[in-house]
């Protein structure tokens, strides 16, 4: 579906010329390496014995009864660090340690990623910096001290939105500025071969769904921050009969001018290297999203997902905040289970929809909710 | 010992709306060589802090491309050449046909889209540039290939924009002069002059980035120079005299 970094019109690699060694580097050690077997040996054994994975696909018995369908959850909250994104940054960890590399630069939303990548280097022992907006360093305080105790350096961004789309800046001005150290990106955006490379990384998730389930499910939902978590349960079923359904952020409504669906507000345009739809002005300046999930508060979208909205083989709403709040406040009552504020928005997708009794569900519950404990003690009156 | 060429870029509507026509005016008095004209952008992905913040401040004080457009057409030099910087988001939303042809109108040749790629430029837009006349000018830094250098060249009208190092605009107070590869730069026969940008902040500075090259652009520099207190016209004055003495 792919070729020389494009999803159908969307992806390229809208570098600075000062970039292109650094990502032409990246492209050929990525090509080179995710097709050794000894990379990817060492790649699955670290998902096993460190992530923990296979992680469940575990039936949702009072979920199902609630909805009139049969709903599985893939449990990437039992990953190692809470979310998904542990899957990719041991895949890119690798790609630095084999490329000799000596410092990592990340950005990050939720902290889930800069938990991720601190995670991973303090495992090979490389220093890394990680940029996360003010907002977000306030909204996900939990996070920001794992990383310190985990040796990273968290800097914060501090212009625009102060959250994850100038974090992401930020990280791409630091790689300029430090060409030698590489750029862990937590998400399926960015240069090719970033999107490529993440969505490769996280298709683990899919791969396993197809295992554990033995047949192919009818819905498969996933929320959309990025999209490399919904890239990586779409993955292997992409052209099969599943629906695929990607949820963004509606933050206070699609229309309230706080929100960041971007695929219901956005154009094509550049944003972080990437030609993809992102949410601007008619003069192309970036516009502000909102959402109560850092995760999700990011105008920007990954090619492959836009790509798939255009050619109608996922289709993607939006879930508000206030919707994702009871959504998580549901499955923590029905399954024991507290979301992150990003997966509930995927959660609440249920709400929307009409099932069949025997229609298949898998919901890709892609982090655990300890990081919003605030958010929802503030929101739900706990 | 040839006379270097002066580039002084800044930021379209800062330190006001309306500053830009007196900005123009003052440096093609003052003979500059090359006016660089920023089209501020939300996200200028390439620059350092004091362009960041003067983007910032220009969209906050309204300034939008059609504005632009609109104050260089009232402006005609007399000696500075015009080139306009733009991010490629920027162009590409504004549409791009549209974007040369109002270049065209207002008299400019060239345009500076720092994160558009040589080969994406040639299959997505060389046919429009060529159309309306207008020349992209590319950058290349201590870390391109001498071959790549040589390609950017030829496809880069009328200068070829050499980063002094690997850097953001204006981040580093210090000025670092990979002598190396400027020596190696200076032995190739290239078709275009080189002028060398980044981290210029003042005479000094100047003079030891186009030891081994045509001219130099200054950015940042100037932009704390009109963002200054006092008289626009008298500082821009005094701050190119300094550099032209
Ligand atoms: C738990 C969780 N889910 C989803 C996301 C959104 O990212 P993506 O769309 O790349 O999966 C994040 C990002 O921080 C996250 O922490």
């Amino acid at each position: 579906m792919i070729s020389k970094g494009y999803y159908g019109n969307y992806g390229g690699a809208f570098i600075p010329e000062l970039l292109r060694p650094n990502v032409v580097e990246l492209q050929k050690a990525f090509e080179t390496l995710s097709t050794q077997e000894a990379f990817k040996t060492e790649f699955y054994s670290l998902l096993r014995d460190y992530v923990g994975r296979p992680t469940p696909l575990y039936k949702a018995n009072n979920l199902s009864e609630r909805f009139g369908a049969q709903i599985y959850l893939k449990r990437e909250d039992l990953c190692h660090t809470g979310a998904h994104k542990i899957n990719n940054t041991l895949g890119q960890i690798l790609l630095a340690k084999h490329m000799g590399k000596r410092h990592v630069i990340a950005e990050t939303g939720a902290g889930q990623h800069g938990v991720a990548t601190a995670t991973a280097c303090a495992l090979m022992d490389i220093p890394c910096t990680v940029y996360m907006g003010e907002k977000d360093i306030a909204r996900q305080a939990p996070n920001v001290a794992r990383m310190k105790m985990l040796g990273a350096e968290v800097v914060a961004a501090t212009s625009g939105s102060k959250t994850l789309k100038d974090a992401t800046n930020e990280a791409i001005r630091a790689w300029i500025n430090r060409p030698d150290a590489y750029y862990l990106i937590g998400s399926v955006v960015g240069p090719h071969p970033y999107p490529e490379m993440v969505a490769y990384f996280q298709s683990v998730i899919s791969d396993e769904i197809k295992k554990q389930l033995n047949q192919v499910p009818d819905y498969i939902i996933a929320c959309v921050g990025g999209g490399s978590n919904a890239a990586g349960a779409f993955y292997h079923f992409i052209d099969s009969e599943t629906q695929l359904i990607g949820v963004e952020a509606a933050g206070e409504g699609v229309d309230s001018g706080k929100s960041a669906a971007t695929l219901a507000l956005g154009t094509p345009g550049v944003l972080h290297a990437s030609y993809s739809y992102m949410m601007q002005n008619e003069d192309g300046q970036v516009l502000e999203p909102h959402s109560i999930s850092a995760g999700l508060d990011y105008p920007g979208i990954g090619p492959l997902h836009a790509h798939l909205f255009e050619t109608g083989k996922a289709q993607f709403t939006a879930i508000t905040d206030q919707e994702a709040l009871d959504a998580a406040l549901q499955l923590t009552r029905l399954e024991g289970i507290i979301p992150a504020l990003e997966s509930a928005h995927a959660m609440a997708q249920l709400d929307k929809m009409t099932f069949a009794a025997t229609d298949i569900v898998v919901v890709n519950l892609s982090g655990r909710g300890d990081k919003d404990m605030s958010t929802y003690s503030k929101f739900l009156d706990l | 010992m040839k006379r270097k060429l002066l580039n002084i870029y800044f930021t379209a509507g800062y330190p006001k709306l309306d500053s830009t026509i007196e900005i123009l005016k003052t440096l093609d008095e003052a003979e500059v060589d090359f006016i660089e004209v920023g089209i501020p952008y939300s996200d200028p992905l390439a620059d350092g802090p004091t362009i960041q913040e003067s983007s910032h401040r220009a969209l906050k004080n309204g300034i939008n491309i059609e504005t632009i457009f609109g104050q260089l057409r009232r402006y005609k030099c007399s000696f500075s050449e015009l080139i306009i910087m733009a991010y490629y988001n920027s162009v590409l939303t504004f549409g791009m046909g549209r974007f040369l042809k109002e270049c065209k109108e207002a008299g400019i040749k060239s345009l500076i889209i720092p994160d558009l790629p040589l080969e994406e430029y040639q299959v997505r837009h060389q046919a429009d540039f060529l159309r309306y006349g207008v020349s992209p000018v590319f950058l290349v830094s201590p870390s391109t290939e001498t071959e790549r250098i040589e390609l950017l060249a030829n496809n880069s009208q009328p200068f070829l924009y050499v980063v002094s190092s690997s850097s953001t605009t204006g981040t580093s107070s210090k000025l670092e002069i990979d002598r190396e590869f400027f020596e190696n730069l200076n032995a190739l026969d290239l078709p275009v002059p080189c002028l060398t940008g980044f981290n210029i902040s003042d005479k000094e500075s100047f003079e030891r980035a186009t030891k081994f090259t045509d001219g130099g652009i200054i950015g940042s520099a100037f932009i704390r120079c009109i963002g200054a207190q006092g008289n626009l016209k008298s500082n821009i004055q005094t701050f190119i005299s300094n550099f032209k003495s």
